[in-house]
C-alpha cells in the first residue's frame, strides 16, 4: 500500500477512535452514576460526595473529558473505579483468555464455514446445498445466549459430559468455542457459497474444465483464489469483531475474558475500563480493516495496478 | 517400672500421642474437600470498610470476625437477634457512656501475629471509622456517637460514647465492625503523613490482601473468575471443614444451576424462584431459601402536588394485594413485615402493629374522598435493579387500575434519575442493617435522613419527627418500645412509603453439605454452621 494512502487510512482510523472515545464518554455519563453503582441504593449523601471527590467525578464534565483524553494521549487509560487498578492492566490480564476462546472459535468457524460454503456451491440446489444453507442460516441467526444455554442444558445438565462454565481446562473451551464458532461458520458459509457460485460460472473455470483440470485443483486453484476478495472482507470484519463477539458467550459460560470485563464495567459504570476496552476494540477493528486492505493488494494484481495508476 | 524410667517414658508417650494427634489432624486436614461456590458476582474488594454490598459481605464474612457475633442460625425463641461472643468474650456498660469489652485470648491473625487490643484500636480508630474526617465515611453512620476508643490493657478495650447507646452490641456485630489485624494496616503509617494519605495506601494494598482472624484466609483473586480462601487451622472457633473455598463467578443462572447439578459446584447462590421447582427434581441437590432482612418498598413523594393528598397515598397502599404478589413472584416463601420492623428487633418489636393491610373497598372510599381525578401517576423504576421489580410494578399497576388509580411505569437508569424533579412513586429497598429502628427506619426516614433533608421527598408530620427524636434520646427498653409503637403509627399514617415484601434468596446445595443460609447475605462457613456429612 502506498505511503500516502496508508497515512490517510491511519488518520481516518485515529478519527474513528477519537469519535468512539467521545461518544462513549458522553453516553456513559448520560446513562448512570458510577458512584451509585459502587455504594448502593441507600447510601447517604455524605458517602456519595466522598467517593465523587475521591474519583474526581465532582469536577465539571468538560474537565473530566479533557484530562481523560490527555491521559490517553500519554498512554494512561486511567484507574478502574471498582478495582482501583490501571484499566490497561485488567485488560492485559483478561485478553489472553478472550484470544484463546476467540481464536479457537474463529478457526473452527473458518474451517467449517469455508468448507461447507464450497460444498454447498458445488452442489447448488441439491439437498446437500439446502441442508448446508439451513445450518448456515440457523448458525448465523441463533442468538449466542440461546445456543450457549441450550448446549449447557444438553451437554452439562442432561448428559453431564462437559463443564458448564469457566476456562480452567481445554474441556471448558469446547462449549463456548462451539457457540461462538457456529456463528462464525454460518456467516462464512453463506459468503463463501455466493462468492464461489459467482466464479464457478466464469469462463476461466469453464476453460479449466475443458482442459481436463481435475475438479479439486479447479476448485482450489482456479475458483477459490478468485472468490477470495469477499471472503477476506468478511473474515476481516469478523476478526475485528473477536472481542465484541465474545461478550455474550463469555458471560453465559463465565469465561473471565475481556467480554465479561466489559459487561461488568458497563453495569458498574466503570468509565475508565469501558473506554479502554472500547478503544482497544475499535483499534482492533481499524487494524483488521487496514490488514484487509493490504491483503487485497497482495492477492489481487488489479488493485495494485489501479492504485499505482492513481 | 522405676521412677527414672517413668520420667523418661511419660514425656515420650505424651510426645508420641501429641505427634500422633498432630499427624491425625494433619491427615484429616489433608482429606478435607475443596469447596466451590458459584456466585453471580465476585466481591468488589475484600476491604470491609469500603464495600458492604451483598456480593462483598458474603465472601469476607469468612475472613474477618466481629467483636460480638449475631448467631443467625440460632435466634432467640421470640425471633429476636441472638448475640454471642465473637472476638470479645464479654462486654458491659460500666457507666452510661462507657462500654468495656474483654477480648478473647489465644486468637491468631492470618499473618501469625496474636490478636489483642491493638487490633481493635486500629479498626475503631477515629481516623478510620468515626472521626469527623474518617477515611471510611460510612463508619460514621454506625459509630458517629463514639468519642473515644482506648486500651485498658492488652485484652480490655473501652469505648466511650457521647450518649448512651442501647444497641451498641448490635452495632458491634454488624456491617463496618469487622476487625482487621493492626500490623499490616499500621505498616503504612508514616511520620508526618496525614491519615488519609497513609490509609489510602494501606487500603489499596490490602483490599486484595486482607488479614483477619476468621476461619479462612485469603489465597488469590482473579477478576471475574474466582476468589480462593484456605482453611485457617488456628481459627479460635475450631478447624474449618473445607480445605479451600473457591468463590467462582458465574453470572448466568442457568450455568450456576447446570454446574451445581453436574457437580462442578457445591453451592450455587442467587437462584431465583423460577429455578426452584426445576432444582427439586435432582436428588443430590437441595434448595435452601431464606427471606432477607431487607424490604422492597414503594416510596411516595409526599411533597408532590398530587401525592400530597394523604388519602390518595393510603388508597394506593390499601389496593395492593401483597399476598397475591408473594404467591405469584416468590412462590409464597416470604412475608410482608407488619410495619417498618422485624421480629429480630426483639424487645422493641411491636408484634401487634398492623402494618400495611389490603382493603380495596376502603381504598375506593378514600379515593372518592380524595382530590384525585384520574391523573396519570408516574411509577419510576430501574428495570431489574431488584429481582422481579418490573413484574411487581406491572401487577401493582393493574391492582391500582382496578380501584381507579391510573399509573404509568417509567423506566430510568439510576437513583439520581429516580429522585429527580417529577418523582411521584418509585421502587426502593430498605435494609435493616441493625435489628433496631435506629439501624433502619430512623436512618432512612428520620428527621436527619436524606429523605427529609436532602432529597426532600418526605415531609414528615410532627408526630413522626417528635417520636423519632424521643426514641433516639431514650435508653430504657420498655419506654423505647412504647415510643417505637407511636412512631410506627405516625409513619403509617404519614404514608411516605408502603411495604411490599421481603425478597427471598435461594441457594442450591449439594447433598452432604450441612450449611444454613442467613437472613443477611453473609455466607457463614465457620465450623458452627458448615460441615460435611458422609454420603
Amino acid at each position: 500500500m502506498p505511503g500516502r494512502l496508508f497515512l490517510a487510512k491511519f488518520a481516518r482510523g485515529l478519527l474513528t477512535v477519537w469519535l468512539i472515545v467521545t461518544l462513549t464518554f458522553v453516553a456513559l455519563n448520560l446513562s448512570g452514576d458510577p458512584i451509585e453503582a459502587l455504594v448502593g441504593d441507600q447510601a447517604p449523601a455524605e458517602v456519595i460526595a466522598h467517593y465523587r471527590e475521591k474519583f474526581g467525578l465532582d469536577r465539571p464534565l468538560w474537565q473530566q473529558y479533557v484530562s481523560y483524553v490527555a491521559g490517553i494521549a500519554q498512554g494512561d487509560f486511567g484507574l478502574s473505579l471498582s478495582d482501583q487498578r490501571p484499566a490497561i492492566d485488567l485488560i492485559a490480564a483478561a485478553l489472553p483468555r478472550t484470544l484463546r476462546l476467540g481464536l479457537t472459535a474463529f478457526v473452527l468457524g473458518l474451517v467449517l464455514g469455508v468448507g461447507l460454503g464450497i460444498v454447498a456451491a458445488l452442489n447448488r440446489n441439491r439437498p446437500i446445498d439446502r441442508f448446508v444453507m439451513s445450518f448456515a442460516v440457523l448458525g448465523f441467526s441463533l442468538p449466542n445466549f440461546f445456543l450457549g444455554i441450550l448446549l449447557i442444558l444438553l451437554f452439562s445438565l442432561h448428559w453431564r459430559l462437559l463443564p458448564s462454565s469457566g476456562d480452567q481446562t481445554i474441556w471448558h473451551l469446547i462449549l463456548p468455542a462451539i457457540t461462538l464458532g457456529t456463528h462464525f461458520a454460518g456467516t462464512f458459509a453463506r459468503f463463501t457459497r455466493s462468492a464461489m457460485l459467482e466464479v464457478l460460472n466464469k469462463q476461466y473455470v469453464v476453460a479449466a474444465r475443458a482442459k481436463g483440470v481435475p475438479r479439486p485443483r479447479r476448485v482450489l486453484w482456479h475458483a477459490l483464489p478468485n472468490a477470495a476478495i469477499p471472503i477476506i472482507t468478511i473474515i476481516g470484519l469478523k476478526l475485528g469483531d473477536l472481542v465484541a463477539g465474545s461478550i455474550i458467550v463469555e458471560t453465559v459460560f463465565a469465561v473471565p475474558g475481556v467480554g465479561r470485563l466489559l459487561v461488568n464495567a458497563v453495569t458498574s459504570r466503570d468509565f475508565a475500563l469501558v473506554q479502554a476496552i472500547l478503544i482497544m476494540t475499535s483499534i482492533t477493528m481499524v487494524l483488521a480493516n487496514l490488514a484487509v486492505d493490504a491483503i487485497y493488494a497482495l492477492i489481487d494484481p488489479r488493485m495494485r495496478a489501479a492504485r499505482s495508476e492513481r | 517400672m522405676k521412677i527414672s524410667t517413668i520420667g523418661k517414658t511419660i514425656p515420650g508417650i505424651l510426645l508420641g500421642t501429641g505427634l500422633a494427634t498432630l499427624a491425625c489432624s494433619g491427615a484429616i486436614a489433608q482429606n478435607r474437600p475443596d469447596i466451590t461456590v458459584a456466585v453471580n458476582e465476585l466481591a468488589r474488594s475484600l476491604d470491609p470498610g469500603e464495600n458492604t454490598g451483598n456480593v462483598d459481605i458474603r465472601i469476607y464474612y469468612s475472613i474477618f470476625d466481629t467483636l460480638i457475633r449475631r448467631d443467625f442460625a440460632r435466634p432467640k425463641a421470640d425471633g429476636a437477634a441472638n448475640l454471642v461472643p465473637g472476638l470479645a468474650e464479654s462486654w458491659s456498660w460500666t457507666t452510661p457512656t462507657t462500654f468495656d469489652l474483654k477480648l478473647r485470648r489465644g486468637v491468631t491473625c492470618h499473618d501469625g501475629s496474636p490478636f489483642d487490643a491493638n487490633d481493635v484500636l486500629a479498626t475503631f480508630s477515629p481516623d478510620r471509622l468515626w472521626g469527623p474526617k474518617a477515611y471510611y465515611p460510612e463508619g460514621r453512620v454506625y459509630f458517629g456517637n463514639f468519642t473515644n476508643v482506648e486500651k485498658l490493657d492488652d485484652f480490655t478495650v473501652r469505648i466511650t460514647v457521647a450518649q448512651h447507646d442501647p444497641i451498641m452490641e448490635h452495632r458491634l456485630s454488624s456491617y463496618m465492625s469487622f476487625v482487621l489485624c493492626d500490623e499490616p494496616w499500621n505498616a503504612f503509617r508514616r511520620e508526618g503523613a496525614g491519615s488519609k494519605v497513609w490509609m489510602d495506601q494501606a487500603a489499596k494494598a490490602l483490599r486484595w490482601k486482607p488479614v483477619g482472624t476468621g476461619p479462612y484466609s485469603f489465597v488469590d483473586y482473579q477478576k471475574n473468575d474466582r476468589i480462593t480462601l484456605a482453611a485457617f487451622d488456628r481459627y479460635f472457633g475450631g478447624q474449618p471443614a473445607a480445605k479451600t473455598i473457591t468463590f467462582r463467578s458465574v453470572p448466568e443462572v442457568a450455568a450456576r444451576v447446570a454446574g451445581l447439578v453436574a457437580g462442578d459446584f457445591d453451592i450455587a447462590v442467587e437462584l431465583p424462584p423460577d429455578q426452584w421447582d426445576g432444582l427439586k427434581r435432582y436428588k443430590d441437590v437441595s434448595l435452601k431459601t431464606e427471606p432477607l432482612e431487607n424490604s422492597h418498598v414503594l416510596q411516595f413523594n409526599t411533597n408532590d402536588p398530587l401525592l400530597a393528598d394523604k388519602k390518595l397515598r393510603h388508597a394506593m397502599s390499601l389496593s395492593i394485594d401483597r399476598k397475591a404478589l408473594i404467591d405469584a413472584l416468590w412462590k409464597g416463601q416470604t412475608f410482608t413485615p407488619n410495619g417498618h420492623q422485624l421480629p429480630s428487633f426483639g424487645p422493641i418489636y411491636v408484634k401487634e402493629n398492623k402494618g400495611y393491610p389490603y382493603d380495596p373497598a376502603l381504598a375506593k372510599k378514600l379515593l372518592a374522598e380524595s382530590s384525585y381525578k384520574g391523573q396519570e401517576i408516574s411509577y419510576r423504576l430501574i428495570p431489574n435493579y431488584y429481582l422481579y421489580n418490573v413484574e411487581a410494578a406491572q401487577v401493582i399497576q393493574e391492582m391500582w387500575r382496578a380501584v381507579g388509580i391510573n399509573a404509568r411505569i417509567d423506566f430510568v437508569d439510576s437513583f439520581k434519575e429516580v429522585r429527580k424533579p417529577g418523582a411521584q412513586v418509585f421502587a426502593w429497598s430498605n435494609t435493616y442493617r441493625v435489628p433496631d429502628p435506629s439501624g433502619a427506619i430512623l436512618t432512612l426516614w428520620g428527621p436527619d435522613s436524606e429523605n427529609q433533608k436532602t432529597w426532600k421527598l418526605y415531609g414528615a408530620s410532627p408526630a413522626f419527627n417528635d417520636a423519632a427524636k424521643e426514641l433516639t434520646a431514650e435508653t430504657d427498653e420498655a419506654k423505647r418500645r412504647a415510643i417505637f409503637a407511636k412512631l410506627l403509627t405516625a409513619f403509617e399514617d404519614d404514608m411516605p412509603m408502603t411495604m411490599l415484601y421481603n425478597p427471598v434468596t435461594g441457594y442450591g446445595v449439594k447433598k452432604g453439605i450441612e450449611w444454613t443460609p442467613y437472613s443477611q447475605y453473609y455466607m457463614d462457613f465457620r465450623p458452627s454452621n458448615f460441615s460435611l456429612v458422609a454420603k
